[in-house]
């Protein structure tokens, strides 16, 4: 095989564009941030995976008051697990987690309500494919849809190691039809990396220190640079993203993943979610007062919602 | 992003990350040398500067969980097959398939700035990238890494799995598709 001579080495337009590439390279700080996310900072600094690993465990020593917030921490990560692991989408991923945070299965049915009329066939073709790729088990049922273009790796599909399972049924089946996607034929599907990475490091995992910390302002930097129709697989997404940050007890970030949220969903199917996370992220951070005024709001606006009961208890003196 | 005028160094093949001990170390070395290659690569394969943080933090979560089953040896071909799937999962989000004919080609036309402006290597890497939007995926993968990437035929062939004449035709023909572009912004300019 005769190999041409590289473009960028002649002469023209098309060399001096080729040639703009070598430009582009990551900053340091880009490599700082991802390294940081993927938890390689405590090996760099000599630090043993242990505290990063302690990290993302779901601690009992949550710093929130109460006691329902460490359930949420610790029934959250498996059942992100579970869902993954089943192929199920993101969404599902997320309401099995807000069912299980709010421990009342009725959240389900909720959301199944407001939608009654979506199509419940599509499953978000991007994040499914996504998942078939990523999910550790690859034996998941999804099936890809078009991805021709994609190499698939020969590589053998790793088994994956026991993965402790929630006692808690998990209302799989009644989720997926909340899911609204048919809805909106133009809709675009924005799945922004990072914004779904997260759920997929349930510390449970193969991955040594895969602690994904979603503050690296990704979220954001998705809102801006992807202007699409958002839709509920959008919500889930940052939605999700914010709960795994609070989970791992990175307060701001969910609170700025909630306030992400709030801009591009004003008027979000998950709104009452949102609002719900971001008094838990209060309380976390030790703005009561805020999380008071907030419950107080949420209250008066849903006071027999199934979330209720959550913001009573999270704000209880 | 970085302005250096310089061309950074490339990472060859040979450098590629050696057996290690333990899962941490082997990959906090794949991270240390194939982390500018695989964000270049998310660049080039269309993943928005905005975006190629997260991009490439996906590609090494992925890494990760995968290491057992990465061979020695073939740390950059496991990269860029993800890094190929991420950027394609990306772009999905962001523009349509449609976009990739002439009309956005016209388009380019239209706002390309003449030779002296290209001088602002910055813009030119905007029509750069552009241009690339213009080729199917697995066209603009080939040209990458022989073009930009600078590796051999016969390591492009082992980084994509492809038979070797594969890798001819389809280097062939994103030469030809960016030659073509490049012609008619010339003819514009």
């Amino acid at each position: 095989m005769s190999s041409p001579r590289r473009l960028k080495d002649e002469d023209g337009i098309g060399a001096t564009l080729l040639r703009s590439a070598a430009d582009d390279g990551p900053g340091a700080s880009s490599r700082r941030a991802v390294a940081a996310a993927l938890g390689l900072a405590a090996i760099a600094h000599g630090t043993t995976t242990a505290a990063a690993a302690a990290s993302t465990a779901p601690a009992a020593t949550a710093p929130v008051a109460g006691t329902t917030a460490t359930v949420t921490a610790a029934t959250t990560a498996p059942a992100a697990v579970i869902a993954s692991k089943a192929g199920i989408s993101i969404a599902a991923k997320l309401i099995v987690g807000l069912t299980l945070a709010t421990g009342v299965g009725v959240g389900v049915a909720v959301q199944a309500n407001r939608e009654p009329a979506r199509s419940a066939a599509v499953v978000l073709p991007a994040e499914a494919v996504h998942r078939a790729d990523t999910a550790p088990p690859a034996r998941v049922a999804v099936t890809a849809p078009t991805v021709a273009a994609d190499p698939v790796p020969t590589v053998p599909v790793p088994t994956v190691p026991t993965v402790p399972v929630p006692t808690v049924p998990l209302p799989m089946e009644p989720v997926v039809p909340a899911v609204r996607v048919g809805s909106e034929p133009h809709a675009q599907r924005t799945t922004a990396p990072t914004t779904t990475a997260p759920t997929t490091t349930a510390p449970t995992t193969t991955a040594p220190t895969t602690t994904v910390e979603p503050s690296t302002g990704a979220g954001a930097r998705v809102e801006e640079a992807v202007p699409t129709t958002p839709s509920l697989a959008d919500e889930v997404a940052v939605l999700d993203a914010a709960l795994v940050a609070l989970r791992d007890h990175h307060t701001a970030s969910a609170l700025r993943l909630l306030d992400q949220y709030d801009r591009r969903f004003p008027a979000g199917t998950l709104a009452s979610e949102a609002a719900v996370a971001r008094i838990e992220a209060l309380v976390a951070a030790g703005n009561r007062d805020r999380a008071r005024a907030l419950a107080t709001k949420f209250l008066a606006a849903h006071g027999t919602s199934p979330l209720a009961q959550r913001v009573r208890t999270l704000t209880e003196p | 992003m970085q302005e250096a005028t310089q061309p950074q160094p490339r990472v060859e093949p040979h450098e590629i990350v050696q057996e290690s001990s333990t899962p941490e170390v082997r990959l906090r070395q794949l991270f240390d040398t194939q982390f500018d290659f695989v964000w270049r690569s998310l660049r080039r394969l269309g993943v928005p500067e905005l975006l190629a943080d997260d991009a490439t933090q996906e590609v090494f979560l992925v890494a990760s969980r995968r290491l057992a089953d990465i061979e020695i040896g073939r740390e950059r071909s496991f990269l860029f097959a993800t890094a190929l799937r991420i950027a394609s999962t990306t772009r999905r989000g962001i523009a349509r398939r449609g976009d990739h004919d002439d009309q956005a080609v016209d388009l380019l036309v239209d706002q390309t700035p003449g030779p002296d402006e290209l001088a602002d290597r910055q813009r030119a890497r905007a029509v750069l990238d552009r241009i690339l939007e213009t080729m199917d995926l697995e066209l603009r993968a080939v040209f990458v890494l022989y073009e930009l990437e600078e590796m051999t035929m016969a390591e492009i062939a082992v980084t994509l799995e492809l038979p070797p004449g594969t890798v001819a035709s389809r280097l062939r023909r994103a030469r030809e598709a960016f030659q073509a572009t490049v012609s008619r912004l010339r003819g514009a300019a």
